[in-house]
């Protein structure tokens, strides 16, 4: 082989190696991202829905929080789900496990707002929402976010 | 006593009038994310727009000509028409994030879903403009808008470690977490939201519609020089109120809702009265000065007859052009789009097409075949070229730094 398609080859090789290098380092942040939004819109739904209970916000607000939060959850969900398959199992496995903690929270937020919509007590949806923010930053910590 | 109460009047009504959607969404955004930590840059952007109103509202008095219509004559037609593209693109992007604004405001209150606001913001919008006086419009937006000055309450009830905000302010550095790009790409998000270019339209149109004579430029002056910093008081409020509440527990501004939250936290539903009259009124008045706007500098530009001095029949054009403009503003609005990510993209694009017009109101504010006596002096030529060259830096590192960031992701 002449010098110049060596060259190319040894090109092709190192560009191959940035691209696996690069998609993976993207998988790591994508995941990293998607759980920072999730963590700060189930925070901003356990403010919301804290001040409610302290009669403090009104309902519109706290159910415009509410609707604000799972939109950004929505959009979290969708960044990881549009991941597609990934060959590493370590990546894969940290997907789908910050894909279930993201779920939790949609869960969560979905049964505060029914709460809000009934004018029911909010104090243990607000728990609830306490613990899944602190699960995703659990899970953030160590995914290394 | 009449000469104060104008004085006055026009003081309030710009401090009032300087915030805006891009104001109340970056400054919160920043807070959230970097603290206070931004804080020079609202100063170097209030001293800026400043410098550059002061120069406008000085060009249009003496001159008796608004901002488009020297820019065609200094540039020429073709030069002038590029530079009106760019410029009514920017100024419908802040239109639009007006108007998304004002129905994310009344989503707020009612929780209904805001895009069915949008024909209701338009619709007020465009009565306002074609049946209220040109004083009327300015003076109760900004007088309603003083109700922002809920966030600076905020800041004190919240109780802050007033140390450490002291610290994130004189001493910035980078947050643990953030990338020093986005740092710098938030910083020209901030400076463009102090000087959107639609603010020196208005004023050097509203100085022309106003019939501002040399007598006038003390008042002029006052206005610019008083209102504008104690209104960049509330820029910095809104971000404390952020950096207090929402840094701690890591959550990132993405939702009009969101920037509201400390200050529910903080006055429960009083002061949420309160911020929603402000943010109403920031927002309508925002939506009234870029539709103006657009109307403004497409008229001067093609030299029709414009203003809210003439009645609508006298300048049919340029009332077409903003219900054009507002047409369009709904259209953008319908397709779903997140009125939040439109401010955010506007505010910067502000700074992208800020030297189109800075440029050449500084070349007329030292022409004196347009100003005669009045030409900018030692001090005011001095500011004016650092901010040329503060401004031709944050244009040109906009776009790289969009890129580079994921737009601040």
């Amino acid at each position: 082989m002449g010098d110049a398609p060596r060259r190319v080859a040894l090109a092709c090789l190192a560009a191959a190696a940035a691209l696996v290098l690069s998609s993976c380092a993207s998988t790591g942040s994508r995941v990293s991202d998607a759980i920072d939004s999730a963590e700060s819109a189930t925070a901003s739904a356990s403010i919301a829905l804290g001040l409610y209970g302290d009669g403090r916000a009104l309902p519109g607000l706290t159910d415009t929080v509410l609707g604000d939060a799972l939109t950004e959850l929505g959009s979290a969900e969708s960044d990881l789900s549009q991941l597609g398959p990934i060959g590493n199992s370590g990546a894969a496995k940290q997907r789908d496990a910050a894909l279930a903690t993201i779920r939790a929270a949609t869960d969560a937020v979905l049964a505060a707002r029914e709460v809000v919509a009934a004018g029911g007590d909010p104090d243990d949806a607000v728990t609830v929402l306490d613990h899944v923010t602190d699960a995703l930053h659990d899970f953030g910590g160590s995914s290394g976010s | 006593m009449k000469r104060i109460f104008s004085v006055a009047l026009g003081v309030l009504t710009a401090i009032g009038g300087f915030v805006d959607i891009g104001d109340l969404v970056t400054n919160a955004v920043v807070g959230s994310r970097f603290g206070m930590s931004l804080a020079w840059v609202v100063l170097i952007g209030v001293v800026g727009i400043c410098v550059f109103a002061n120069m406008s509202g000085r060009v249009a008095a003496v001159s008796g000509r608004a901002t488009f219509e020297i820019i065609r004559e200094r540039l020429g037609p073709r030069a002038g028409l590029a530079n009106l593209s760019a410029s009514f693109f920017i100024n419908l992007m802040t239109m639009t994030a007006e108007i998304g604004g004002i129905t994310l405001a009344l989503q707020l209150v009612t929780g209904i879903e805001p895009m069915l606001f949008v024909p209701l913001a338009a619709f007020g919008v465009w009565i306002v403009i074609w049946r209220a006086k040109f004083s009327m419009l300015e003076n109760a937006t900004g007088l309603l808008g003083l109700s922002l000055i809920v966030f600076a309450v905020a800041v004190f009830m919240l109780m802050p470690d007033w140390g450490a905000l002291a610290q994130q302010t004189f001493t910035p550095s980078l947050p643990s977490g953030e990338q020093p790009a986005t740092y710098w790409y938030y910083a020209i998000a901030l400076f463009g939201a102090a000087m959107t270019p639609y603010e020196v339209f208005f004023f050097s149109s509203g100085a022309v519609e106003e019939g501002w004579k040399r007598k006038d430029l003390g008042q002029a002056r006052m206005n610019v020089l008083v209102g504008f910093p104690l209104g960049g008081i509330l820029s910095l409020a809104i971000a404390a109120c952020a950096a207090i509440v929402l840094l701690p527990q890591a959550i990132a501004v993405t939702s009009l809702s969101q920037v509201v939250l400390p200050v529910v936290q903080a006055g429960g539903t009083i002061a949420f009265c309160f911020v929603v009259v402000g943010i109403l009124a920031a927002t309508f008045g925002a939506a009234l000065e870029t539709t103006l706007s657009s109307g403004y500098t497409i008229a001067q530009y093609f030299g029709w007859s414009w203003g809210k001095f003439r009645r609508p029949a006298k300048a049919a054009r340029f009332h077409i052009v903003m219900i054009a403009g507002l047409l369009a503003s709904m259209a953008i609005l319908a397709t779903g789009v997140d009125p939040i990510l439109i401010t955010e993209y506007s505010v910067v694009f502000s700074a992208v097409a800020l030297p189109l017009t800075y440029i050449p109101i500084l070349i007329i504010a030292n022409d004196r075949e347009y100003m005669g006596s009045d030409v900018n002096g030692r001090a005011a030529n001095g500011l004016g070229l650092v901010y040329l060259v503060v401004i031709l830096i944050a244009s040109i590192a906009a776009i790289p730094l969009m890129i580079i960031t994921g737009a601040g992701a």
